[in-house]
C-alpha cells in the first residue's frame, strides 16, 4: 500500500508544479513506484514541466467518469519506466470531479504505486479539496514573501481540517544573499511563523527555469544546488535524517563536471 | 562610496516582513465566519439549557479581540432565568 502525497501551497506561482515534478522524479530515480496525478483541472501543466506532454489521450477525468480504465490514461515515462503521469483534463473545469471521487480514486492507485503524488491547484476552493481528499501527506509549498507565507498558514489551517494534521515545508525561491543580509525571511522566520516542520530549502536558481524549458526535473542535474535540494527532500520523505543545506556555500563542481562544462 | 556604505549595513526588512505577517496571521487564525460563530452559539446554548433557563433573547455570543491582547476571547452574555438546581 503506497502512500498519497499532496503537494500544495494556496497561492500560484510558488512552484507547486516543480516540486511534484521534482519530488516524482526523484522517487522514481530512488527505485520507488510512483504516480504524479495532475490535479490542476482546466489548467494542465505537470505534463509540460515533467516533459510528458506528447503522449495524452486520456486524463483524469475520462477515469472517475468511467471513460477509460486508469490504466488507459496513465502514461509512463520513457526515461524512468517507474515513473508515471495521470494528466489533469483540459477542457473541463474543478467542478468536474468531487473530494469523494478523488478520495476513491486515490485509495484505489496506491495499490498499484509506492508513492501516489499530487500536483494540487492554487487557491482553497473545490481544486484545492478535490486535491487533498485522498491524501495521506501534505507538503506545503512557499516562498520568502509575505503574501504567500499568508496564504500558506490558510492552507494548513485547511489541511488540519482535512485530517492532515503535520503538513511539511518547503521554501522554495529562497536567496541566500538576500537572507544573508536580513531582506529576506529564512527558513527559521517561515517554521516560526507557520509552526510547521520544515523538509526542504530550494535555492532560487536559474537552474530551475532552465530545466522546465527543457522538460528535464532539475533534480537530475547533478550540478545543481536546486538538484541536491530536492534530492534531500527525498531522502528525508524516505525516512533519513539530512542535515539542511547551507545555501551560502558554494556548490564543489567535480572535475568531471568541469569538463563537461568545457567540452559541452 | 555611498554605495559601499549601504550594502555594508545590514538591513531589517525581514524583520519588518516577521513582525507584519505575526500580526496579520493573528487575526487571520482566530476570524471564524458568521456561520460558524452563529452554530457555536447554538451548540453551547443547547449545552447550557440542559442546566438553566436563560433569556434567549438577550444572549449574546461573540469572538473578540482586544488592543493589546495576544489572544482574542470568546465574549457570552446570558442572562439566567432560572437554574435547574436538580
Amino acid at each position: 500500500m503506497g502512500k498519497v502525497i499532496v503537494v500544495t501551497s494556496g497561492k500560484g506561482g510558488v512552484g507547486k508544479t516543480t516540486t511534484s515534478a521534482n519530488i516524482g522524479m526523484g522517487l522514481a530515480l530512488r527505485g520507488k513506484n510512483v504516480l504524479l496525478i495532475d490535479a490542476d483541472i482546466g489548467l494542465r501543466n505537470l505534463d509540460v514541466i515533467i516533459g510528458m506532454e506528447d503522449r495524452i489521450v486520456y486524463d483524469l477525468i475520462d477515469v472517475i467518469d468511467g471513460g477509460c480504465r486508469p490504466s488507459e490514461a496513465i502514461i509512463k515515462d520513457k526515461r524512468y519506466e517507474n515513473l508515471s503521469l495521470l494528466p489533469a483534463a483540459q477542457t473541463k473545469d474543478k467542478t468536474a470531479v468531487t473530494p469523494e471521487q478523488m478520495e476513491k480514486l486515490c485509495e484505489q492507485l496506491k495499490e498499484s504505486y509506492d508513492y501516489v503524488i499530487i500536483d494540487c491547484p492554487a487557491g482553497i476552493e473545490q481544486g484545492f479539496k478535490n486535491a487533498v481528499a485522498g491524501a495521506d501527506m501534505a507538503l506545503v509549498v512557499t516562498v520568502p514573501e509575505v503574501s504567500a507565507v499568508r496564504d500558506a498558514d490558510r492552507i494548513i489551517g485547511l489541511l488540519q481540517q482535512n485530517g492532515i494534521k503535520e503538513p511539511k515545508l518547503i521554501l522554495n525561491r529562497v536567496r541566500p544573499d538576500m537572507t544573508k543580509n536580513g531582506d529576506m525571511l529564512d527558513i527559521e522566520d517561515v517554521k516560526e511563523i507557520l509552526g510547521i516542520g520544515a523538509i526542504g530549502i530550494i535555492p532560487d536558481e536559474n537552474s530551475v527555469i532552465i530545466s522546465s524549458n527543457r522538460g528535464v526535473p532539475v533534480i537530475l542535474n547533478d550540478e545543481a544546488m536546486a538538484g541536491t535540494a530536492y534530492k534531500n527532500i527525498i531522502r528525508r520523505i524516505e525516512g533519513e535524517e539530512v542535515p539542511f543545506e547551507d545555501l551560502n556555500k558554494k556548490q564543489k563542481v567535480g572535475i568531471i563536471a568541469r569538463l563537461k562544462r568545457i567540452f559541452a | 562610496m555611498l554605495d559601499r556604505f549601504f550594502s555594508d549595513r545590514r538591513s531589517d526588512s525581514k524583520d519588518i516582513a516577521k513582525e507584519r505577517l505575526s500580526k496579520v496571521l493573528l487575526k487571520d487564525r482566530t476570524s471564524y465566519s458568521p456561520e460558524i460563530i452563529e452554530s457555536l452559539g447554538a451548540d453551547i446554548l443547547n449545552v447550557l439549557s440542559n442546566y438553566m433557563e436563560f433569556d434567549k433573547d438577550e444572549t449574546d455570543i461573540h469572538i473578540s479581540q482586544e488592543d493589546g491582547e495576544d489572544t482574542p476571547v470568546l465574549h457570552m452574555n446570558v442572562p439566567i432565568i432560572t437554574m435547574f438546581n436538580r
